[in-house]
């Protein structure tokens, strides 16, 4: 009988993870059904490589026969996104029979929510703000977290067309089997598998609770629409010194203080961003997988208040930060004993020196360790390569 | 000197509501004329921007968030170029109008706060620098507020329901409430940072009120109201609806439409508010103090309608709006002063009670009848048990000779001094150090002006004492917290005889639950700061690692989503 096989590639800051499913098909006979999540990587350090993606989208066509059965974007951030493409443009493609998209990224979607196209419309100023306040001063870590979230911007804006790479993916399967899911999503005909299971534990079909209280953007909303395009280019320029009469330290400390926000914004905007990551629960032959994508702590709460259960496997969220596993949900997820004695995993997918406490290893990473599991991490294996982690069928 | 004035229209109202229903001429937006004053410095002057000393514009482009140029001009008058106008244009929400809009008030209120019908005394900004800068243009959201850390009060501006586009530096209501916070925490600057539910609920009930005062210096909108509310104060009407047209045009979460922010009139107790949000609870204390305002006027309006000397009897219409003319002066001295004697640390709607009417008997020590009354409302919504828990003594062993009361007042040593001797007068526990903040100098209008045309005036040395009190704190934070406390010891300047002996309690065990269940909510909700990413300095947190208490808990009441 074949294992079921986990395979997660070194892409960098970023996800690749290709899951190999053996099936008994109705004739008695094995197939071998490949779910593959995400690819891409961020744009910062030696974290960002689009060269990488050609190996490894080459080794997954190679072992796919170059069609995935099932391929999940978890969510709009480009480290998730970006590969595919990147891989096709140096001429190597990757197809998918069925693809699941996360819910928001739906074209219609903010016409058919308006709470979330409120937030949204928040998120596109603070992020023309960001990018105005990059062009007046270098700052590499809001630069990154721009482009991060630059996917959801309109094509174009900003002078960035990080949306072609989410367009990609929108194409990637037949129009019929592109499917944008939530929680709430009926998956019956919606999938390869016929002996596995799938759950889908996040995220919540309105996605406006995860973009939080929201706050002020330094930009009104129709003073620029449409403008954003255009400024992309040239920096606009304010005063540079302050009125006659006006306390010159107070004013210099209110603008540093609007750029603080403006950063506060993006963070919160990004968070927001990673909890509307599919969060896919896989069950095979008595093993529970669970692959979290970047799912914040807001996300696991509303997960843990629908029911989590224990798992032998973990995609652990979020590249190992801190915000992306829920230390106080740790023990429903990977209670201390095994509760059917059967050994488990977790797999950690990062990259050094991108982000300051991202992987947390003093924190979150330790959690995971024996006897609860074994830690898998992508860190270990060269750039391109992968590692293996294997069930038993 | 005679002293400099500039000229501003300023709109009565926000901008297109109260008065258009009224009937009163004109119909949308009305202005009132004003003339701000700057009286006594010769170093200050009007400026572009607006600005003066205290006070500046700083505007923002609302395409770019860049700073830009001073959106009005100062022109001088001919005649005494020192004086001039700020000239408004013809476009309701120009640049221009919304800054000499939101400069005009905050002016206003300023001068009314310190005014000898109310604090009697300039008061320094919490921040420690001269100037507060307004920014009436900061950007988009439906809020606005005042932030210790810019030393600014920033209006921002949103799309309403209807869709037209809401500037919050147009609300006379709003920026009264904005400035008001910003005049407290000169005033109570203990009060920023305080992890008492009621403590933070004060600093907004006394902001709405300084709001309702605000409107009440409106000559056109007293008039207004007392024709559509038929000469009485109680039921709804322009006071008690602090900011008609941003609760108009923003949907509360219910999805029905607020008729505006808080309903100033209500039938709360402190039971009815149990684990209310400082922003509710808030709806209590200034209850309390609206009702005050309501019997003051009530009794004035009886007075007012009798025959004057001449037999002569005054139309309601007329005799209302002299009586509310001055009930609102006797509201503004009984609510503002009671501010000044406001113990440091933070405190209770108690604490607040007990304050205000030392503060109101050490100016009127024959009028009781609005005391009575006030007590009797905390009676009755549940903040106390009885009216003798807010009664505070006039202790005479606290008074010191006349000729020692400036050296008092100049000298640190002799203030610490003072306050050691009288350690156990002032509740202070043994072996517990302590911190005399700088004495106050204050000089307030006591009464009606005489037949010589001049107000009695009472000047009154205010001395404040500080110190810690700890408590364990629950939660998953746990720990320890410190809760800041301390007392107010009243001179009168010129005899040393002591008015008043105010101390807070905030150290019993219904106040600490309460502030237990503060910060489980607000971990709840995970509203507060982390460390990870951006800079957390302005944000809700708690104060360090071995001390639970709130950092920045003022900001809990204008974040979005937390005012429920
Ligand atoms: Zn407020």
């Amino acid at each position: 009988m074949s294992d079921l096989v986990v395979r997660a590639y070194n892409v960098g800051f970023g996800d690749a993870i290709l899951v190999s499913v053996p099936e008994r098909t109705s004739r008695g006979k094995e197939k071998t059904r490949h779910l593959l999540f995400d690819v891409g990587n961020l744009l910062a350090g030696d974290g960002n490589d689009d060269a990488v993606f050609t190996g490894v989208v080459q080794d997954i066509a190679d072992r796919t026969g170059g069609t995935v059965d099932l391929y999940v974007m978890t969510h709009e951030h480009l480290d998730h996104v970006q590969g595919l493409l990147a891989a096709r443009r140096a001429g190597v493609d990757l197809a998918a029979k069925h693809a699941w998209l996360t819910g928001s990224a739906h074209p219609d979607y903010y016409t058919t929510h308006p709470d979330a196209k409120l937030k949204k419309r928040s998120l596109e100023l603070a992020l023309e703000d960001a990018h105005r306040i990059v062009q007046t001063a270098p700052d590499p870590w809001l630069e990154m977290m721009i482009r991060n979230n630059s996917t959801l911007l309109p094509p174009g804006a900003l002078g960035l067309k990080t949306s072609d790479y989410v367009d990609h993916l929108r194409k990637i399967a037949p129009p019929d089997q592109t499917h944008y899911v939530d929680r709430t999503t009926d998956l019956a005909g919606k999938h390869p598998f016929s002996e596995a299971t799938v759950r889908l534990l996040a995220p919540e079909e309105d996605t406006s609770s995860y973009y939080g209280r929201g706050g002020p953007t330094l930009t009104v909303a129709e003073a620029d629409a449409g403008a954003a395009a255009a400024t992309a280019s040239e920096a606009p320029v304010g005063l540079s010194v302050p009125p006659v009469g006006v306390d010159p330290g107070a004013f210099f400390d209110l603008q540093a203080a609007r750029r603080r926000n403006t950063r506060r914004q993006i963070m919160e905007i990004d968070q927001a961003n990673n909890n509307t990551s599919v969060v896919l629960e896989l069950e095979w032959r008595g093993w529970r997988l669970l692959f979290a994508g970047d799912a914040e702590l807001k996300s696991w709460k509303t997960m843990h208040a629908n029911g989590l259960e224990p798992a032998h496997f973990v995609k652990i969220s979020h590249h190992g930060s801190h915000n992306g596993t829920y230390d106080d949900l740790f023990d429903e997820l990977m209670p201390q004993q095994s509760p059917d004695g059967r050994e488990r995993h977790a797999l950690v997918s990062t990259h050094d020196g991108d982000w300051d406490s991202v992987p947390d290893a003093d924190g979150t990473l330790s959690l995971y360790r024996p006897p609860r599991c074994t830690l898998h991490d992508t860190r270990t294996v060269a750039r391109g390569a992968s590692l293996e982690i294997r069930f038993a069928g | 000197m005679a002293d400099v004035v500039a000229e501003v229209d300023l709109l009565v109202q926000d901008g297109s509501l109260a008065l258009a229903e009224t009937g009163v001429p004109g119909g949308g937006a009305v202005k009132e004329t004003k003339e701000l004053r700057l009286s006594g410095d010769v170093n200050d002057r009007f400026l572009d921007g607006p600005a003066c000393r205290r006070i500046a514009i700083v505007d923002f482009e609302p395409a770019t968030g860049l700073p830009s140029s001073p959106p009005a001009t100062f022109t001088p008058f001919t005649s005494n170029p020192r004086s001039g106008k700020y000239v408004a244009d013809g476009d309701e929400t120009s640049a221009t109008n919304i800054a000499i809009n939101a400069f005009g008030t905050v002016f206003q209120t300023v001068r009314m706060f310190e005014g000898r019908d109310a604090l009697g005394r300039r008061v320094d900004w919490a921040f420690g620098s001269e100037q507060l800068l307004v920014v009436p243009r900061a950007g988009e959201w439906a809020n606005a507020f005042y932030e210790r850390a810019t030393r600014s009060l920033q209006f921002f501006s949103f799309v309403g329901e209807s869709g037209a586009r809401v500037h919050t530096a147009l609300s006379r209501d709003i920026v009264a409430h904005e400035c008001g916070h910003a005049l407290l925490d000169a005033v109570a600057p203990s009060l920023y940072d305080s992890s008492t539910p009621q403590s933070v609920a004060i600093h907004e009930s006394v902001a709405d009120l300084v709001a309702v005062i605000m409107a009440l210096d409106s000559r056109r909108l007293r008039e207004a109201v007392l024709a559509r509310s038929d000469n009485v104060l109680a039921g709804a009407n322009a006071f008690t609806a602090i900011a008609e047209e941003f609760g108009m045009a923003r949907p509360g979460a219910d999805g029905i439409a607020r008729h505006a922010l808080r309903e100033l009139e209500n039938d709360e107790t402190l039971e009815t508010l149990s684990g209310a949000r400082p922003h509710i609870l808030s709806t209590l204390l200034s209850a309390i103090f609206y009702d005050t305002l309501n019997v003051v006027f009530a009794k004035l309006f009886q007075e007012a309608k009798l025959p004057d000397a001449n037999g002569v009897t005054p139309t309601p219409a007329a005799a209302a709006n002299k009586a509310l003319g001055t009930a609102q002066i006797v509201f503004r001295r009984f609510l503002l002063r009671g501010i000044d004697y406001l113990p440091p640390g933070e405190l209770s709607f108690a604490d607040v009670g007990r304050a205000t009417l030392a503060a109101d008997r050490a100016a009127r020590p024959a009028a009781s009848e609005v005391r009575e009354n006030f007590s009797h409302q905390f009676v009755k919504r549940l903040v106390v048990a009885t009216a003798q828990e807010l009664e505070s003594p006039q202790p005479q062993s606290l008074a010191v000779p006349p000729d020692q009361v400036s050296s008092l007042h100049d000298s640190d040593w002799a203030a610490y001094q003072y306050a050691t001797r009288h350690r156990s007068t002032l509740g202070l526990p043994d072996g517990v150090s302590f911190t005399v903040l700088p004495r106050v100098d204050s000089t307030k209008v006591i009464g009606a002006k005489g037949d010589d045309g001049v107000a009695p005036i009472q000047r009154e040395l205010i001395v404040k004492i500080a110190w810690n009190d700890t408590e364990d704190s629950t939660g998953t934070v746990g720990g320890m917290r410190v809760v800041p406390t301390g007392a107010t010891v009243v001179l009168k300047w010129d005899t040393g005889e002591c008015l008043a002996l105010v101390r807070s309690d905030v150290t019993g065990v219904e106040h600490r639950r309460d502030r237990d269940r503060l910060l489980a909510q607000l971990e709840e909700d995970g509203a507060l700061a982390t460390h990870d990413g951006a800079d957390v300095g302005e944000s809700v947190g708690l104060r360090s690692d071995g001390d639970s208490g709130l950092r920045a808990s003022h900001r809990l009441l204008h974040l979005a989503g937390w005012d429920g």
